[in-house]
């Protein structure tokens, strides 16, 4: 079966200004997989053929596959790692039946977030009830919360003890491809691992 | 006296409700809420809480009939939590980005002790600015940063859950 959305369209070409990474290549590819269907739209191949049981088992399968299809992309150990959490997050005794699935969109923002940003530390994992994905990381008192939304947005904020032991906040709404030059100024490695 | 609309004595004492997709975990260690939680949900004018002190007793006493007052009113999830927060930092941390939250006591059908925080959730959850976020994550960080898991909840003394008198 075919999942057609008739959301955002597929991404544009990266403005070329500097040396290009093996990251930024893999991101290139990535967004090219997702590029726009006839009509503008954007089409997803999603075989839920094998798919039984709840709505929400479904969407379970269809996120783990679209994770899975795309392992290639991701540091290694990633894909089996994310599977799991978004297995715990949408199991019963954690999911709350008045929020809204995480969309296949905010799946593939939330992708291109961890791509963009070259994230070598999982994320844990959340939502914000209304389709998003959230990811999140911690190093002491430094927090960054990124929720990846269904519009193909990312929306972030952190709080970051700064060298002379300072807390400062920032935060801001963003394309995930943004994300590595605007988080450079908080030292993102401390929760990215690099 | 405190009746249905007004404005809860300051500080009050109040509980929100968070699922665990909305806490900082990692794994089975749970952090602290997220800014997420304290977003709200579109079809609310008012960030919903239960009020502590329109019950008689301790502290822990109060805390604990605002939590089995939730579990009563809605089905909670086994790995659930629920952050408790004082109104007078929800007011501190509010004024810091321009706000004036209020905690107002609106009784609902299965929890007479709710009440509905005013005047902090974003304007438009479609459009949340930077300073909302800001004002979300210290939110999360500080005012609501005590929370009890079910275990913790399970560990608070029972009490008999009367109604203060000075509620009417």
């Amino acid at each position: 079966m075919t999942y057609v959305d008739t959301g955002r369209l597929g991404y544009g070409t990266q403005a070329s200004g500097g040396s290009s990474s093996f990251a930024d290549t893999v991101v290139d590819g990535f967004r090219r997989m997702l590029s726009p269907g006839q009509a503008g739209r954007v089409v997803l191949k999603v075989d839920r053929t094998r798919s039984t049981g709840t709505d929400r088992e479904r969407r379970l399968e269809e996120i783990q596959r679209f994770i899975s299809s795309n392992s290639m992309h991701l540091p290694k150990g990633f894909a089996v790692g994310l599977n799991g959490q978004f297995a715990n997050m949408m199991a019963d005794d954690a999911w709350e039946e008045v929020d809204a699935y995480p969309s296949m969109h905010s799946l593939e923002t939330f992708l291109l977030m961890l791509l963009s940003t070259k994230a070598t530390q999982r994320p844990g994992i959340g939502t914000n009830g209304r389709g998003s994905i959230t990811a999140f990381w911690r190093d002491g008192e430094n927090r960054l919360t990124i929720d990846c939304l269904p519009s193909g947005n990312t929306r972030w904020v952190l709080t970051r003890v700064n060298a002379k032991g300072e807390v400062e906040r920032a935060a801001a709404e963003c394309q995930p491809d943004r994300l590595c030059e605007v988080l450079n100024a908080y030292g993102p490695e401390v929760w990215f691992g690099q | 006296m405190v009746s249905k609309g007004d404005e809860l004595p300051n500080p009050s004492t109040v509980v929100r409700y968070v699922g665990l997709n909305q806490m900082e975990h990692y794994g089975d260690n749970v952090v602290g809420p997220l800014p997420t939680a304290f977003e709200g949900r579109a079809t609310d004018d008012s960030l919903s809480v239960t009020w502590c002190e329109y019950f008689v007793g301790h502290p822990d006493h109060k805390l604990r009939c605002a939590i089995e007052t939730i579990r009563s009113s809605m089905n909670v999830k086994r790995k659930a939590c629920f952050c408790v927060a004082r109104t007078d930092d929800l007011a501190a941390a509010g004024a810091t980005f321009g706000r004036a939250p209020r905690a107002v006591y609106l009784p609902v059908p299965r929890n007479d002790a709710h009440a509905g925080i005013y005047d902090v959730m974003p304007a438009d959850l479609e459009a949340i600015t930077e300073g909302e976020l800001k004002l979300l994550e210290l939110l999360a960080r500080e005012a609501w940063s005590r929370f009890l898991t079910r275990e913790m909840a399970d560990a608070l003394p029972l009490a008999q859950c009367e109604k203060s008198p000075d509620v009417s």
